[in-house]
């Protein structure tokens, strides 16, 4: 016991941890600072989103516009912090009613009948056989535009990728130790399943689901580029980039202030989600 | 002079490459290499002989008769003659062809008598003077008679098929990507205006389809291409600033890029409203901020380079919010609800105003709409964009159910004022008049225009046309576009036509 000296092996471990965990905490940040755009962008600019003054317009970066202003001399930086929300909702909508989705599917292929299993994994096979994107076009042309269509449309591209996860991982938990006792003592299917089966097979998915939202806002800002989501003049990313993509060599920053925003947001989302991942499967070894 | 190839970057591509069907603008200007007419009109509006070395015109505007060129070839060999001018008109009439242009250029098309091998005459069922601008255009140009027969239904898809007498011939065509013309040798018959007179100097011309400005831009700084259609007003000075490069522009003829509003229903139906609408635009300093003054502010429906502009209605109408409001008071939209719009017995003003699915929207339209939108609101009135596809888009629009249409019309002749106001021609019916308005006179004059060719009488009832335009308010001019041609200093003898297309027909490299 004597021999242990925790005064020299906590300082080491804590500079390990700093240095490894940097990029995870810079990703935190952008998270809370976006978190704070999205809930309460009027605490961060005064100014309207969508108030013009053509007499202003197209300016650079400055003291009174620090992101410049657009075509029609809206405030490029009050514009970019309104967007955040449209642009979150989005992604976090689709991300949610995939998970949800593919959760029902994924399941009730593993609990359900035999047939049922064929006919919902098939169906699966087919629709992840289409590029997501390609998809989630299709769907966009069934329903028609607008951002809760593409929110729709998203969703059903991602759910059958989810729904393969779910499957795989309620069919390691239904032949588990536990599931075999809770089935032997005569529980309910039914409760077998939305006690034991669900939380156990959810964890995996809701990790892998923080990974899929920075992807789902990529989609979402692609299909509101090619005019499909949000209405203008409200203010979304993938709106703005695409409004601004004439002007790159003439006016840089209608593109890249929207762009960079929408990149730092994937980018950390992709961090935070990878290191959770990476703690996950190391506390869950199978 | 002779020989090389030069590659033109065109912004959009044709969704049908029949000129004898398509409506677009870009099918008539890359198909004007292959395909002749019966005469040509140059830009101050004076009618040459081509195809046609001469012709008569019946007093009453009935029939026209030409006498056709005798050492003229299509270029599978086929002799161009009357019975070849003909089969085409006769393709053109046919609803089976389902013309959504050529067909309207035609008029009231009555037949073709083939007077002789190289005698036709063409008749009308009524009086019709627009009919040598026409004739003059590429949608009434001509393809073979034997390649009609051998593949007239798929000459929309483009390609070899596409038979024609003009200085070019296509090679090939991969959708999406380019079109590849190539010379025609005997070619010799241009009309007696071009500066050349025999074969065109290029060995080959490709037409790539960049529909991104910024990469058409992009790809002629670099050299990749050797010109540019539709070089975007952010990009015109610093095309004009490269040593490189030249820019070619030209105002666009025609009907201007205006906002009709639709007369046939409430709150439009209100010629108050309307005026209110005119007044409320600060369409000045918008046209001027977004399109860093490149483009033209309009102050009539029709351009300053189309025959008959009447330029006494510049400055006609000022930017006035305060009296847009005042109209809207007297129209009885007297009381505001808790958003700032007006209502009146209840009902909040608003108005609907589709924008055309992104693909589709042409020089930043859709901003310079929400620019609008904006000063709209100011005054109390909301205007709803509703973006959908294009059926939807078609159905609200051409059905007469949008209150506000926006749109452009190019056509180097007066007679498009007809097209978009006489009340025969109405969008429900297949027309292009999306105001839906029912005026007399309006209608007395178009029409009288259509029976005359003389030019001051023409002059005057057109004038006469605009201003009832712009006195009822049934449109709003915003502006004239600008056809700005970006090319490489390597690129001689380029001009551009009538309607602002670029000919190739005179045009050579000095790069080897």
């Amino acid at each position: 016991m004597t021999t242990f000296s925790p005064a020299r092996a906590v300082p080491v471990r804590r500079v390990q941890w700093r240095a490894g965990r940097l990029p995870e905490v810079a990703a935190w940040a952008v998270l809370v600072v976006v978190a704070a755009f999205a809930v309460a962008p009027g605490l961060f600019s005064d100014l309207s989103p969508i108030a013009i003054d053509p007499a202003g317009a197209m300016r650079g970066p400055g003291a009174a516009h620090w992101f410049g202003t657009d075509q029609l001399g809206r405030d490029q930086f009050t514009r970019v912090v309104h967007g955040t929300r449209p642009s979150l909702l989005i992604g976090l909508g689709a991300t949610v009613l995939a998970v949800a989705g593919g959760a029902l599917i994924g399941l009730l292929a593993v609990v359900g009948m035999r047939y049922a299993e064929q006919v919902l994994m098939r169906l699966v096979d087919i629709l992840l056989s289409l590029p997501t994107m390609l998809l989630a076009l299709l769907v966009i042309t069934v329903l028609g535009e607008g951002s809760g269509n593409v929110m729709f449309a998203i969703a059903i591209a991602f759910i059958p990728g989810y729904a393969r996860i779910v499957r795989a991982e309620a069919l390691v938990v239904v032949r588990s130790g536990y599931v075999e006792a809770a089935r032997a003592l005569g529980l309910r299917q039914s409760v077998l399943v939305v006690r034991h089966v669900l939380p156990n097979a959810l964890g995996p998915l809701l990790v892998l689901a923080t990974v899929g939202f920075g992807t789902a806002l990529i989609a979402a800002s692609g299909l509101s580029f090619l005019g499909f989501g949000a209405e203008p003049p409200s203010p979304e990313w993938g709106v703005m980039l695409s409004e601004g993509r004439n002007y790159l060599s003439t006016a840089w920053w209608l593109g890249v202030f929207p762009g960079g925003a929408m990149t730092l947001t994937v980018i950390a989302v992709n961090i935070v989600g990878r290191a959770a991942q990476n703690r996950f499967t190391r506390r869950a070894p199978r | 002079m002779k020989g090389g190839s030069l590659t033109y970057a065109a912004d959009t591509e044709p969704v049908s490459f029949d000129i004898h069907v398509s409506p677009q603008d870009i099918t008539g200007a890359i198909q004007r290499n292959v395909f002749d007419s019966l005469i040509s009109q140059d830009t101050a509006g004076e009618f040459h002989p081509w195809l046609a070395s001469s012709w008569e015109i019946a007093k009453d505007l009935k029939s026209y008769t030409f006498t056709l060129r005798e050492d003229v070839k299509f270029t599978d060999g086929t002799a161009f003659d009357a019975e070849a001018v003909k089969v085409n008109f006769d393709r053109i009439a046919d609803p089976k062809t389902k013309s959504q242009l050529a067909a309207s250029l035609l008029g009231p098309y009555a037949g073709s008598d083939v007077l002789g091998t190289h005698k036709i005459k063409v008749r009308f069922k009524e009086p019709f003077a627009p009919f040598l601008q026409a004739a003059s255009t590429a949608y009434l140009g001509f393809y073979s008679p034997k390649a009609i027969k051998a593949s007239g239904a798929v000459f929309g898809a483009g390609g070899p098929a596409q038979v024609g007498t003009g200085p070019f011939v296509v090679e090939s065509y991969s959708k999406g990507q380019s079109l590849v013309l190539k010379r025609n040798p005997a070619y010799v018959w241009p009309p007696k205006t071009s500066a050349n007179a025999g074969p065109a100097h290029l060995d080959k011309l490709t037409i790539r389809f960049l529909p991104e400005a910024s990469v058409r831009v992009g790809a002629l700084n670099s050299g990749q291409i050797d010109l540019a259609a539709a070089v975007q007003p952010t990009d015109i000075k610093a095309v004009e600033a490269n040593p490189a490069l030249k820019l070619l522009r030209s105002d666009h003829p025609g009907g201007n890029y205006s906002l009709y509003l639709n007369v046939s229903k409430a709150p439009f139906s209100d010629e108050k409203v309307r005026k209110a609408v005119q007044h409320a635009l600060n369409v000045d300093l918008n046209v001027k901020s977004l399109y860093f003054g490149q483009y033209k502010r309009a102050w009539s429906p029709l351009s300053p380079s189309t025959p008959g502009y009447d330029a006494s209605l510049e400055n006609s109408v000022p930017h006035d919010p305060v009296k847009a409001g005042k109209l809207l008071d007297e129209a009885g939209w007297t009381a505001r609800d808790s958003e700032g719009y007006r209502t009146k017995d209840g009902k909040r003003l608003v108005v609907e105003w589709p924008l055309l699915p992104a693909q589709y929207v042409r020089d930043q339209r859709n901003i310079l709409g929400q620019a609008f939108q904006a000063e709209l609101k100011k005054v109390g009135i909301q205007a709803n964009r509703p973006q959908n596809d294009i059926g939807t888009y078609t159905a609200q629009v051409y059905g007469g159910k949008a209150d506000i249409a926006d749109y452009s019309w190019g056509r180097f002749e007066p007679d498009v004022l007809w097209l978009l106001f006489n009340s025969a021609n109405h969008a429900t019916k297949g027309g292009q008049n999306a105001t839906f308005a029912k005026d007399a006179d309006i209608d007395s004059w178009t029409n009288a225009g259509r029976k005359t060719l003389d030019r001051e009488v023409r002059a005057e009832l057109y004038g006469k046309v605009q201003k009832r335009v712009i006195d009822l308010a049934l449109a709003i001019p915003i502006y004239t576009g600008t056809n700005a041609l970006g090319y490489g200093k390597h690129v001689e003898g380029l001009v551009t036509d009538a309607n602002t297309w670029p000919s190739f027909h005179n045009v050579w490299t000095t790069k080897r």
